[in-house]
């Protein structure tokens, strides 16, 4: 999930995907004439960024109804594009996390089975199974933050209530580095705690 | 690990939660000038909740379910403490105020308010209508059918929406997504299908629990496969109630007669 100093994958790509998009707009908005006509050469101009990388911001603002053909390009003619006065799109605010989307589910859940959490909280970017409920909601009970309302019986899961409502960042499942002396009995974590 | 999204079917993709999605979108997305009240609406059954719970996943809303107990305090701490606000125990309210307008902005997120029926008192709808105008934060409203018309009669909280958006009944897509989601394990033959729906009063909650009653059913008869010819003569629940029955003649207790002498 969180790697290194720097960030990487998709998300961090995405995200800054999204950052060179908004930098494009409003350098292209404050032009001379903002309704004037762009090719991919003037955006890699004003980002200062390569060819292939204004090519994606422009595929972006053209998917996002903010920019949109002016003239086609056709052979060595290279196409232009104009910006329009689409909807700004909104921020993208999704979850990123399965523990987050499960986080997000509870809340807004009464009470529930791993299953039904599961249901509800695979709707997003990431898929979340009913063994990652089950795991995620035994963990949860264990730290304090679940009741349960329904024991597990034959034939049905257990059911849960979410009691302690700390705040809308979802606690998260790691594992920990400790050191385990079996001379004394104890237990020093000493790293991987967030 | 994070997969990358994926084939199988699954809520998000009900009419409803569309529905919804696309109010709090219009709400989120509405111009500096306008309201950013919304209401969505629609009979008992019909997945409001579901879809409230869907787009706190989807979209980061948060979704508070209220109680008929609720007053303005309470209302104001409910919202406080679901955003993370540390509310102190005692605390009048016009600093209750002041945090809870606080938390709302720097959380920034929509509030969708679920049996928004229980706020429709003069001094509690008018604490959201405060809060609203104070941050600027969409709210919507969740409640019954007539919800809006109820509103009416707050002249200053029913200007302020933006936009009413009713739940619909289910359709045979939408039936199709919850048999996916919800029957695992056995399938339902699509000529059973149909009948399921009209079965169910088109209401998403009885076709969930007619689901089940068809999983039960191919359990104890050991099917894979439920065809219309396997279900036979049975009914589906739509929440019918069966008629007071009464006794016949002969059962009843004979009616003493007073002779007077």
């Amino acid at each position: 999930m969180t790697g290194g100093a720097t960030p990487h994958g998709p998300k961090a790509h995405a995200d800054a995907l999204l950052a060179e998009v908004e930098a494009a707009c409003a350098r292209l908005a404050t032009r001379e004439d903002p309704a004037k006509p762009f090719s991919v050469l003037d955006l890699a101009d004003l980002l200062q960024a390569p060819r292939a990388r204004a090519y994606d911001v422009i595929r972006r603002l053209v998917a996002t109804g903010r920019a949109e053909v002016a003239e086609a390009g056709h052979g060595a003619t290279p196409g232009r594009w104009r910006l329009t006065q689409g909807p700004k799109p909104q921020r993208a605010r999704k979850p990123a996390t399965a523990a987050e989307q499960m986080w997000a589910a509870m809340r807004a859940m009464k009470s529930f089975s791993p299953t039904s959490l599961a249901t509800h909280a695979d709707v997003g970017e990431v898929e979340v199974t009913v063994e990652a409920a089950r795991r995620y909601c035994r963990a949860l009970l264990a730290a304090g933050y679940l009741r349960v309302v329904q024991r597990a019986d034959r034939g049905h899961e257990a059911v849960y209530r979410l009691q302690q409502r700390s705040g809308l960042k979802a606690p998260v499942l790691r594992r920990v580095q400790a050191v385990i002396d079996a001379n004394t009995g104890t237990t020093t974590v000493v790293g991987g705690a967030a | 690990m994070a997969e990358k999204r994926k084939l199988p079917p699954n809520l998000a993709a009900l009419s409803n939660v569309s529905r919804l999605l696309s109010l709090v979108e219009t709400c989120e997305g509405r111009g500096s000038s306008l309201p950013g009240l919304g209401v969505f609406y629609g009979r008992p059954g019909l997945g409001k909740t579901s879809a409230g719970t869907c787009c706190a996943v989807l979209r980061e809303t948060v979704h508070l379910s209220v109680n008929p107990f609720v007053r303005e305090k309470g209302l104001m701490q409910m919202i406080a403490a679901e955003l993370g606000a540390r509310v102190p125990t005692r605390i009048n309210k016009d600093d209750l105020f002041n945090l809870t307008c606080a938390a709302m902005v720097d959380a920034n997120r929509t509030i969708i308010l679920d049996e928004a029926d229980h706020l429709l008192r003069d001094t509690v709808i008018n604490t959201v209508r405060f809060l609203h105008d104070e941050t600027r934060i969409p709210i919507i409203l969740m409640g019954e059918e007539d919800l809006s018309s109820k509103l009416l009669q707050f002249a200053r909280v029913h200007s302020r929406v933006l936009e009413r958006t009713g739940a619909e009944e289910a359709t045979l897509a939408d039936l199709d997504l919850l048999i996916a989601v919800e029957a695992k394990g056995f399938e339902i033959a699509p000529d059973l299908r149909e009948e399921l729906l009209t079965g169910s009063g088109y209401t998403h909650r009885y076709i969930v629990k007619n689901i089940d009653a068809i999983r039960r059913m191919a359990l104890s008869q050991g099917l894979s496969r439920v065809t219309r010819a396997d279900w036979g003569s049975r009914t589906f629940d739509k929440g019918d109630v069966p008629n007071p029955r009464v006794l016949p003649e002969y059962r009843r207790q004979p009616q003493r007669v007073r002779r007077v002498a």
